[in-house]
């Protein structure tokens, strides 16, 4: 399942949990799952309004299918889990007594009045490093990466201080102070055209990943190469594709709870 | 108050680069203890990209320079260069002899600040297999390689023969220097100026600019007496010498 079995990169220690729909959040995300992280994509069971299917589609024009949400995804876990009820919110709880981040971008959608704001959780599990991305703002997918890029930096400083203290905290990665960050060092940002596909393929700079129901898919390769360690290509997934395999493997609940949940639409 | 991140790792910053200069900046905004080597013809460095780093000010074309440089680079968890012959061959090859868990970043490729930014995200990712491993490595960010990492969505999409609206070209404006990430900070020998700050906010970590820009060698005593362990004497003597440079 995605790379469940054999996580041997450098960040293989790391589980976070994805909430981000936005561009630059899911792109910080993806890096961790280049790098070996179990990363989880929590997403409404609702799918109609989830990023999940927004368009264009492959070839096939399945709802399944947006090429937004693919690119950005690949590597990734899927759960869908209804977090705003508060069934879905104890769930939610759960899961993040078994992750070390989050990755959110606005408008976020944990409740406080379900215990889910960022001081409560931190409460409850004193590790959790909460990324919260506030790119809304940004149009321009080139500033949106950069957003995302700075944003893995940002979390990556909150994961080696919770490592070593054993404290979590928020990150607030706002993506007016990045891109004022950026322009501030005095270095022009190059925004290149898009890159050529068959260069990219002679300069080994892209891998190809089998997907169950769409094909062969093809993703950029991680942007840092280390020398001891390796980097992990996934497939996107399915809406709600691991739901079970989470639940189940990592929460630890019956198929006979797990049924209930997704009954009432819970999940 | 908690510490910073990297609070007590050290990074050498032997790079010439913006995109190098940029990264060690971030280094040090995340609390690591930043050494950059200037050269001799190094007189000024630019606040924006320079702050929470020290000094020192050394001949790399000598080889008492370049030995100087390695002793120091042994000292150091990370070591950040972007051109290799402009270091004297101080390669991951030449520290990791002396230094087996160092972490070696390499900036190659066109100057960028993202560049800058991936190649600290870099060492920090090295970081966490260090800890789990105790191992180092060399760590690879290349200009290429970043571009389409950045451009991974139209490339997925032109793969899979879909087309995307494309993207307008990028654009940073100069910040205002009231912004949200700018500190006052006293220059030496100058005014308190506004310079740019960590583009982050840690909840429970301060991310102030704990130190003004150096002036390039303001730091040879701290680096040559105290980490290296050299006596009056040989210092004066490297002076002399011109192996080592004051700052001026």
């Amino acid at each position: 399942v995605n790379g469940e079995d054999d996580r041997n990169g450098p960040l293989a220690v790391l589980t976070i949990i994805d909430l981000s729909e936005g561009i630059a959040g899911s792109y910080a995300a993806s890096l961790f799952s280049n790098y070996g992280s179990r990363v989880i994509k929590v997403e409404r069971p609702d799918a109609g309004a989830s990023a999940h299917r927004m368009g264009p589609y492959l070839g096939d024009k399945d709802p399944e299918h947006g090429v937004p949400f693919f690119a950005l995804n690949g590597g990734k876990l899927s759960l869908t889990l209804d977090y705003e009820t508060p069934e879905g919110a104890e769930l939610f709880i759960r899961l993040c007594e078994e992750a070390d981040g989050v990755i959110e971008d606005t408008p976020v959608r944990r409740r406080a009045d379900l215990g889910l704001d960022a001081d409560t959780l931190i409460a409850h599990v004193a590790r959790l490093v909460i990324t919260a991305v506030d790119a809304a703002a940004f149009t321009n997918p080139a500033e949106q990466h950069l957003i995302g890029l700075h944003a893995f930096l940002g979390a990556l400083g909150g994961l080696w201080h919770a490592a070593q203290r054993e404290h979590g905290q928020v990150v607030d990665v706002r993506g007016e102070s990045v891109l004022a960050s950026l322009a501030a060092s005095g270095l022009v940002a190059v925004s290149s055209a898009a890159p050529e596909l068959d260069a990219l393929r002679v300069a080994n700079l892209v891998r190809e990943v089998e997907h169950p129901t769409a094909g062969v898919l093809t993703y950029a390769a991680a942007p840092i190469i280390l020398s001891e360690t390796p980097t992990t290509y996934g497939h996107a997934p399915l809406l709600g594709e691991h739901t079970d395999h989470v639940l189940h493997d990592l929460l630890r609940l019956e198929a006979s709870e797990i049924e209930s949940l997704r009954a009432k639409g819970v999940v | 108050m908690l510490p910073l991140p990297l609070y007590l790792s050290r990074a050498l910053d032997l790079t010439t680069s913006g995109a190098g200069a940029y990264a060690t900046r971030l280094m040090g905004g995340l609390g690591a203890e930043v050494i950059r080597v200037d050269r001799p013809s190094t007189d000024r460095l630019n606040p924006d990209l320079h702050c929470d780093k020290v000094s020192c000010r050394f001949e790399l074309t000598t080889p008492e320079g370049q030995d100087l440089c390695l002793q120091l680079a042994s000292q150091c968890h990370f070591v950040f260069a972007d051109a290799i012959d402009a270091t004297g061959g101080l390669d991951y090859d030449a520290v990791a002899g002396r230094r087996p868990s160092v972490i070696y970043v390499s900036l190659t490729g066109e100057d960028s600040p993202q560049l800058g930014v991936a190649a600290a995200a870099g060492a920090l990712v090295a970081l966490f297999h260090h800890r789990a491993t105790g191992e180092g490595q060399r760590v690879d960010v290349d200009s290429e390689a970043l571009s389409a990492s950045l451009r991974g969505l139209d490339i997925f999409a032109e793969a899979a023969s879909v087309t995307l609206p494309p993207w307008p070209a990028l654009e940073l404006k100069a910040p205002e220097p009231s912004g949200p990430i700018f500190e006052p900070v006293a220059l030496a020998g100058e005014d308190v100026r506004p310079v740019a700050g960590l583009p982050y906010l840690f909840s429970s970590t301060p991310a102030n600019v704990r130190l003004p820009p150096p002036i390039p060698g303001q730091h040879n005593d701290y680096v040559l007496r105290e980490l290296l362990g050299l006596s009056a004497g040989e210092i004066e003597r490297l002076l002399t010498q011109g192996v080592v440079v004051g700052a001026q």
